[in-house]
């Protein structure tokens, strides 16, 4: 199954908070959905399984989602930790989930023993931290065991050790055939759980690709020369048309890959070389210098 | 729609306030039904010098209109107010649509749920009613056509209950779904009819829950359920067009 969303728009007012945005989600990898806040990327989750009016179409499977017999076999969405009934028990809310597809209660126990909520199957959520809330969406949205997850922000709240979890299972989940769509602001997190990127800044599209791809159109990837006659290197490598430039004390950022070029350069001209290390911008830097000036909420930059 | 029908029952029926709230309805009603035969029975007691009253065909239709009273059917009503504004009040409406994408259904679905749960609340009502009116053995009230009687009674509180439904899925706020039939029927409808009567003489006619209310007591019957149901009938037009049209 593939999920094609295809000229996705949205105004509030005079607001154009999502701008024809197209992007295709494939089956088998952990699709990472980033953008600043208020970049859009709730209200296109949103868009995308109908619940707001908008233009454009996303189809599941090649077919919208209203016209599938079962939606919840077709995806389960977890859009916010709080999205339950604090007076219904934890098993209650996943028993009345499971009636669009008819699914067992020995399901529903296997679900919140899987997300770790069994002790508080009898228990009403309503005293349920964030974290616990959380994994009751999760419960909730694997319930009917869907071909696609829609995730907005699922590690909120979760103490490290469930956020390792959490990663854990949805790179399994997706790895099982499916597709996984999740929104995060811990771009660490995203970084070693999302193969795949879509990337979007005032509700257009920055980027639709793989995050390793997406990592290296950074200017952030570059390679640390450290030599204690940096000056004389820096006008060799300049002389071959490689430019560097002051890093530190002693060291010098070039703007190349190639670390054996610099080796060599180094080697020829006899400069001695204390560190030759190859430095990649991480997801976070990317998305930072992708994003930049691009933030709706951005902040003055002062402190007092 | 057997889906919907199925979740919106586990939804309805997996919160305490729905029993609750029939629990409260049950015991209005027969907390009514006993002042009224209190109050009838002193009454009787004084004009037929204590003569008694005994069972007559008029018991049922009256422990019906019991059991639609206005203070039991707020009560009621508030199930059907739920049956939306706890969707909204909770974000789950959000869920819901997520597993029915057609809004049709989910609207359909949570109508008949709560109209089901309704009539179940309104006949245990008036069997209650029935039965504190029967030992007491007071009853008045016309015995012609006990059934039409009851089924109209019906009627009158499953309109009142929809309106109730309807106005939560417009505003989106739960109290305000129970409130304001609650204000019209029983504060705004009275106001009207005494100060405007003189100057608009079928204004009484057209008022929803006066219509209604004559409609349950057969007084113009079909004039009256017309006026009534076409006033539920926009309620819920107007609620469902808000609820398909809007962003969940």
């Amino acid at each position: 199954m593939a999920v094609e969303a295809r000229g996705l728009t949205k105004s509030f007012g005079d607001k154009r908070a999502v701008n024809n945005l197209s992007f295709t989600l494939e089956p088998g990898v952990v699709t990472g959905f980033l953008g600043p806040n208020g970049s859009g990327k709730s209200t296109t989750m949103r868009l995308m399984l109908g619940l707001d009016h908008g233009e454009g179409t996303t189809t599941w499977d090649g077919k919208r989602l209203a016209a599938h017999k079962h939606a919840t076999q077709v995806v389960g969405a977890h859009l916010d930790a709080r999205f339950f009934n604090p007076n219904r028990t934890a098993r209650a809310h996943l028993r009345m989930l499971g009636a669009e597809s008819n699914v067992s209660n020995a399901r529903v126990d296997e679900v919140l023993d899987m997300v770790g909520l069994a002790a508080e199957a009898k228990k009403r959520p309503k005293t349920f931290s964030l974290g616990m809330g959380q994994r009751l969406g999760l419960a909730g949205a694997i319930l009917a065991k869907p071909k696609a997850l829609l995730l907005d922000e699922p590690a909120n709240g979760l103490d490290p050790q469930s956020i390792q979890w959490l990663r854990d299972f949805l790179k399994f989940y997706a790895s099982d055939g499916n597709i996984v769509f999740v929104s995060s602001h811990l771009l660490t997190e995203m970084q070693q759980m999302a193969e795949h990127v879509v990337v979007i800044s005032r509700g257009s599209l920055i980027a639709d690709e793989s995050a390793k791809s997406f990592i290296n159109r950074s200017t952030r990837n570059d390679v640390l020369v450290r030599s204690p006659r940096r000056t004389e290197l820096s006008k060799a490598l300049q002389a071959v048309g490689i430019q560097a430039k002051p890093d530190g004390d002693d060291g010098l950022a070039v703007a190349a890959q190639d670390t054996a070029a610099i080796g060599d350069v180094a080697f020829a001209n006899n400069i001695a070389l204390h560190e030759l290390t190859r430095r990649s911008a991480s997801l976070e830097e990317a998305f930072l210098e992708m994003t930049a000036n691009q933030q709706d909420y951005a902040t003055g930059g002062g402190t007092k | 729609m057997s889906a919907a029908l199925r979740y919106e029952w586990r939804r309805i029926s997996s919160i305490r306030s729905t029993w609750i709230l029939i629990a409260i309805a049950v015991a209005l009603s027969s907390g009514l039904a006993l002042l009224f035969s209190f109050l009838l029975g002193s009454t009787a007691d004084g004009d037929s010098d204590g003569a008694e009253i005994t069972l007559d065909a008029g018991l049922i239709p009256v422990s019906a209109q019991v059991a639609a009273n206005l203070l039991v059917l707020v009560v009621v009503s508030t199930i059907a107010a739920q049956a939306i504004g706890q969707d909204y009040r909770h974000g789950t409406i959000r869920v819901t649509l997520t597993e029915f994408p057609n809004r049709t259904v989910v609207f359909s679905s949570k109508i008949i749920i709560a109209l089901a749960v309704i009539t179940v609340a309104f006949v245990l009502s008036l069997v209650a009613a029935a039965i504190v009116l029967g030992v007491g053995g007071n009853t008045t009230g016309n015995g012609d056509d006990p059934l039409g009687s009851i089924v109209r009674t019906w009627l009158y509180a499953l309109g009142f209950c929809a309106i109730a439904f309807a106005l939560t899925a417009i505003t989106r706020i739960l109290a305000l779904g129970v409130v304001i039939p609650l204000v019209v029927a029983a504060v705004l409808e009275p106001l009207a009819s005494s100060l405007l009567t003189n100057y608009v003489s079928w204004l009484p006619d057209a008022l929803p829950f006066t219509a209604g209310l004559n409609f349950a007591n057969g007084t113009d019957a079909l004039r009256a359920g017309l006026v009534f149901g076409g006033w539920t009938f926009a309620a819920l037009a107007v609620a469902y067009v808000m609820f398909t049209r809007r962003d969940a």
